[in-house]
């Protein structure tokens, strides 16, 4: 088991501070530690415990930067309750720019890897000291993603449960649309993966946001502002739980969807004909895949209506890769 | 050494015709062919010889789009003399999505490799036969770079002269391209590109067009410049018909790469083309919490060129690539 000593209640204990640091848990070949970094902004008065993290994908940088922002922002005497931010959660995957963390034998990736595993490898161990002390103590949370080094991602929140007919799925919307961005990933729940850290806060009954903001393709003109939209966002839905005095601002034009990852069959450059948020028809060419000599030799096919909610930006694609997040409305 | 019988002089010799294809260079693990794919395109009327390529460097892939745009669009009706065009020269860094090649032992940057060794690493080899078998039979070469996935990069060309006479005409190819800023000056590696078209005593183009960090707004705005800018060279060569339109607003620099003592995130202070004094702060370096560790200064007065657009830095990385003048 690793780091018996931590204790995130006498982390948060103390009220009207903020704190940082890092929480150790194995030793690396160099002599340093794999660790977890977290900053505490613990507000005078009482209240709940929000948990915002970024960096279960290790290329997914603006969550991290809107987290360091934030919580620079915000001042303990304003505060009800604590937020408790882990800015880079694998952080060996951050500091090699890479989703998963290559120091595992066989790789894993971190939100397919929940509930963890205290005996298995490094992911796996992160996941289950970080779902057992940090999840399990919260009463919401905000999980930030984005496109990483390879995909455009149209900003969006996430909310999970999904089913809005129960209390939790009702708090869980209220806080997505809360959160300051148009699209809203209405059924999340629905995502073909196993081991997402929703089924984390699905167990213990903990309302989700899950933004998707940023990523490579758009650094050199957008970086700042998602950063800042990362920022606001966790202190708008601050402020829907109470921590924060004050309403969060009404966004016009939400768009509820339902989000269906497409793979491409072929491999070769990816050319795009659709924009994000176009309205596409069944049977539309998404995109093209063409080989070096600029034969076409696949396509991406639009399912059914909907729109283009993120794709792969980087110029090139290997087979079997996701082409397109296709949305429809909700 | 590879055992291929391509033979560029017997291509050239089927006028008015476009070839297309790979060369099998040897065999890898897998039982397929490491590989070099060509476009060549054979005027009917007799002409230099003009090399283009692109993806020395796998993550650089606006050149590649704009060879393979700029050949569809040509016939060899239009053309006198012949382009020679290897959209990608690392086909193994490329298919990966990297710089370099990671099936090499030890890795190499393909563009320190040159003039390359027949019987050294695969990267090494391949620059090699590259060597002899399309730079020694060109007239010309322009060699496309770019940002890649991790920098921003002010659209540029280089003039690299094999020897000083030859200056002003290179620097006329690179003004013919159609980008705002000038490379003069040499690079500041051996083993680039430079090295074998100095051996061959021919002019070299270097165009940096493009990367990662621009791609979801200006990647067709970028192919489509990287392929007007092979035809402007061969207007300017004569190899096609028409005028160049030269620009009024060239920034003639040397380029100096300015690397960061610290890691961590990397936030540049300045916007691309604009001035700064020796001793500025152009870059700041913080750490997870937010606090400042470094800061990377100018060495010297000059313009930003390019920078390190990915949100973090590795200590010792370059943090940007400054103008200069003498």
């Amino acid at each position: 088991m690793l780091n018996k000593e931590f204790d995130f209640k006498a982390l948060i204990k103390e009220r009207g501070e903020k704190k940082k640091g890092f929480v150790e848990l194995a030793q690396k070949i160099g002599g340093d530690q794999v660790k977890i970094p977290y900053i505490v902004v613990a507000g005078k008065k009482d209240g709940p415990t929000l948990l915002v993290d970024c960096g279960h994908h290790g290329d997914e940088y603006e969550g991290t930067e809107g987290i360091i922002k934030a919580t620079e922002m915000l001042n303990p005497d304003e505060l009800s309750g604590t937020l408790v931010a882990v800015p880079a959660l694998n952080f060996e995957a951050m500091c090699d720019g890479q989703r998963v963390a290559r120091i595992d034998w066989s790789f894993q990736d971190m939100n397919r890897a929940y509930p963890g595993n205290f005996d298995g490898q490094i992911t796996k161990r992160v996941t289950a000291f970080y779902r057992e002390n940090f999840i399990k103590n919260a009463n919401y949370m905000i999980s930030f993603h984005g496109g990483g080094n390879s995909l455009y991602l149209e900003p969006l929140a996430a909310f999970s449960p999904s089913d809005t007919s129960t209390k939790l799925g009702a708090e869980a919307s209220r806080l997505a649309h809360a959160f300051g961005v148009k699209v809203i990933w209405a059924d999340i729940d629905a995502a073909p993966f196993l081991g997402a850290a929703i089924t984390a806060t699905n167990e213990f009954g903990i309302p989700m946001v899950e933004p998707e903001v940023g990523g490579q393709c758009v650094r050199h003109l957008h970086r700042e502002e998602n950063v800042n939209k990362c920022a606001n966002g966790i202190i708008n839905v601050m402020k829907a739980i109470g921590m924060l005095e004050g309403e969060p601002p009404k966004v016009e034009g939400q768009v509820d969807v339902g989000i269906e990852y497409l793979h491409t069959d072929e491999g070769g450059f990816h050319q795009p004909k659709k924009r994000p948020m176009e309205a596409c028809k069944k049977g539309d060419v998404l995109s093209e895949i063409t080989d070096l000599f600029g034969h076409k030799i696949g396509e991406v096919i639009a399912p059914y209506d909907g729109m283009v909610i993120g794709y792969w930006s980087y110029s090139t694609i290997h087979p079997g890769n996701w082409a397109f997040l296709y949305g429809r409305k909700l | 050494m590879f055992k291929t019988d391509f033979n560029l002089d017997e291509i050239k010799k089927q006028r008015g015709k476009k070839h297309e294809g790979f060369i099998e260079l040897c065999s890898k693990v897998d039982g397929s062919k490491i590989r070099m794919p060509y476009i060549i395109i054979c005027g009917e009327q007799d002409g230099p010889t003009f090399l283009v390529d692109c993806c020395i460097h796998g993550d650089e892939y606006e050149g590649a789009e704009g060879i393979i745009k700029a050949t569809r669009s040509l016939s060899p009706k239009d053309i006198k003399g012949t382009l020679v065009t290897v959209p990608v020269v690392n086909l193994e860094a490329f298919a990966d999505g990297q710089r370099v090649a990671k099936m090499d032992w030890t890795l190499q940057d393909m563009n320190r490799c040159f003039p390359g060794n027949p019987e050294g690493l695969i990267t090494q080899r391949i620059a090699y036969f590259y060597t002899e078998n399309f730079i020694k039979k060109a007239d010309v070469e322009l060699s496309f770079h770019g940002g890649g996935n991790f920098l921003y990069l002010e659209p540029l060309c280089a003039a690299r002269p094999p020897r000083p006479e030859l200056f002003e005409y290179n620097k006329s190819l690179a003004k013919a391209f159609g980008v705002q800023v000038i490379w003069i000056g040499l690079p500041s590696f051996a083993g680039t590109t430079l090295t074998a078209t100095t051996e061959a005593g021919i002019p070299l183009l270097v165009a940096e067009l493009g990367g990662q960090g621009v791609r979801h707004e200006h990647r067709e705005e970028l192919v489509d410049r990287c392929a007007n800018g092979i035809k402007n060279v061969m207007k300017k060569m004569g190899m096609l018909d028409g005028e160049v339109k030269e620009r009024d607003d060239y920034v003639e620099v040397k380029l100096k790469y300015v690397h960061t003592d610290e890691g961590g995130f990397h936030h540049m202070l300045k916007k691309p083309l604009e001035a700064f004094k020796k001793g500025d702060v152009v870059a700041e370096v913080t750490d997870l919490f937010g606090d400042k560790v470094g800061e990377v200064r100018a060495p010297m007065d000059g313009v930003l060129v390019g920078y390190w657009s990915y949100s973090t830095i590795n200590p010792g990385n370059w943090s940007f690539l400054m103008g200069y003048t003498d």
